[in-house]
């Protein structure tokens, strides 16, 4: 019983190591086949404005409560010293440096990453990926340059208009508290982010874009034969880009405080 | 002259611990519909697969309008594809595109010099032979399983392929159904001077479609002639369940 178990624990591990072999293939393949004659445009327009059509309701409310919220739960302590003026800045700081791209990402993986992983998935157990190779169609370029193109450049724009209404969020809350102006409030906020900071967010947030698009199109390129299969891709899709963006995000912050 | 379209010689596959093709041979002369029978899961999506490309064999020649499919390179591989037309068991039609951008998605996208006019003719021109012109506004979802095997041999002949493969062109339809397909491929035959492998095990469109019938059964082709030469009274006993199994199936429902 013991052995079997060993075994099984093995093959496991072996699973895992031929997966990570694969991914870092299907990454590979991606830069390989990367250059402006294999963009096809109308599709690339198409998949930026899909995710970011797909994210923009959730990541406005979220960006929105996520300032407003954080600003009123972080005005007791400063308090204590006396110091809500520095509020907007505190705001600031936390969402361009670390909230904002990390909140986007983590909705984008759900709705878009979810989403790439169900398409391809789809396509790939319905035989349209075969259907586009045996017609001479690199599907490849087609689907998966295209998505993952389209995710890298679509998340950090989506990061920085969470960033916006997150700050929209907070100094509506300072405004009806401590009354700042808004002139004031921005004044205070940006004095306190450096080039460093959005230097940064915006790496992360490229890295978080490829990471969810790179993800969704693999899990769905690999999936399973079977429905069974497009629902595995769309989960593997969300589960594997978010835990693949912590690690990103750990890594970043690393290399950011020791430059600063 | 009658020329070799495609050779196959000693083919083997095998998926793990499963010996699927096992020493296949198969020859396909110009302009012949050669209809390749056999049970389900003997590996006839397999056999046309690997003469797609789709499928790399594990051993045995397998020569594909004049490119050896063993060696072949990625660039003749895409250009030989242009030549060589796939119709999918399950039509794989591209859920998230119209009726009519399924059909110009190779011409636009494989054919990449040809103009804005000409895609919109020969669309227009493949429809029609499918008798399907009103549906090119439609999405996949919204036709019938007849419908989208029809749309499925239109977006493969409008590429003017050499060579069509067809997956089980009639599988799951109704009877008027598949005569209908039936006659279809043998109007592509006519129109486009095609050469044709139907994979089927429905006799009736054997009979109907094929020049030549070649009788799979397990691993390998054990019989292979003109429909009656396959199915004479002398044929043996796994052919003659093979065809027996079929025609029992529709006498029993006839009563
Ligand atoms: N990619 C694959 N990986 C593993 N096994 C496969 C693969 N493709 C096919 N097989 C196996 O090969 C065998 C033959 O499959 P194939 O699809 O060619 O059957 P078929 O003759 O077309 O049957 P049907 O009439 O049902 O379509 C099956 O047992 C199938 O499970
Ligand atoms: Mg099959």
């Amino acid at each position: 019983m013991g052995k079997n178990k060993d075994v099984f624990i093995s093959k496991q591990i072996d699973e895992k190591i031929v997966n990570f072999k694969n991914g870092v293939d299907f990454v590979i393949t991606f830069f390989s086949e990367l250059s402006l004659k294999n963009i096809i445009w109308t599709e690339l327009f198409n998949q930026c404005y899909q995710i970011g059509l797909r994210s923009l309701p959730l990541i406005t409310l979220t960006g929105f409560v996520t300032g407003l919220v954080f600003t009123q739960q972080s005005r007791p302590s400063l308090q204590e010293f006396g110091a809500t003026s520095w509020l907007p800045s505190l705001v600031a700081i936390a969402m361009v440096r670390a909230l904002a791209p990390l909140v986007t990402s983590i909705i984008a993986a759900g709705r878009v990453g979810s989403n790439i992983g169900a398409e391809l998935g789809s396509m790939k157990v319905t035989e349209q990926i075969a259907a586009m190779e045996v017609s001479s169609v690199n599907p490849f370029n087609f689907l998966v340059v295209n998505r993952v193109l389209a995710a890298t450049i679509t998340i950090p724009i989506l990061s920085f208009y969470t960033a916006a209404v997150g700050l929209t969020g907070s100094f509506i809350n300072i405004y009806l508290n401590e009354q700042t102006n808004f002139n004031a409030y921005i004044i205070n906020a940006f004095d306190s982010i450096n080039f460093l900071d959005l230097g940064s967010a915006l790496v992360k947030a490229i890295l978080f874009g490829f990471t969810i698009g790179m993800v969704g199109c693999y899990s769905g390129y690999n999936a399973e034969k079977g429905t069974l299969g497009v629902g595995k891709a769309a989960n593997a899709g969300v589960v594997k880009s978010i835990f693949i963006i912590f690690l990103i995000e750990i890594f970043v912050v690393q290399v950011t405080n020791s430059l600063r | 002259m009658k020329e070799n379209v495609l050779r196959i010689r000693n083919l083997y596959k095998s998926f793990g611990d499963l010996d699927v093709l096992k020493g296949v041979d198969l020859d396909l002369n110009q302009s012949e519909n050669l209809v390749v029978l056999g049970k389900s899961g003997t590996g006839k999506s397999v056999l046309i697969k690997i003469i797609s490309g789709l499928i790399t064999a594990d051993s045995g020649e397998v020569n594909v309008l004049g490119f050896d499919m063993n060696t072949i390179t990625k660039e003749d591989l895409i250009f030989l594809r242009l030549k060589v037309g796939f119709c999918f068991q399950n039509s794989a039609l591209y859920d998230s595109m119209t009726i009519g951008e399924n059909i110009e998605f190779p011409l636009k996208y494989a054919l990449k010099t040809i103009s804005r006019q000409e895609i919109e003719k020969r669309t227009d021109r493949v429809l029609e032979a499918v008798g399907l012109r009103q549906t090119k506004n439609q999405m996949p979802a919204e036709l019938s399983g007849g419908q989208r095997k029809r749309i499925g041999i239109a977006r493969t002949i409008v590429m003017n392929p050499e060579l069509i493969l067809y997956d089980e062109p009639t599988a799951g339809l109704d009877p008027i159904t598949c005569v209908e397909i039936n006659n279809l491929i043998l109007e592509v035959k006519e129109e486009y001077q095609a050469s044709s492998i139907i994979i089927t095990h429905d006799l009736t469109c054997a009979k109907q479609t094929g020049d030549r019938v070649a009788l799979l059964l397990e691993g390998s082709f054990q019989k292979e002639g003109t429909f009656s030469e396959v199915f004479n009274s002398h044929a043996e006993n796994k052919v003659k369940q093979f065809y027996d199994y079929n025609f029992m199936e529709q006498e029993t429902i006839k009563i």
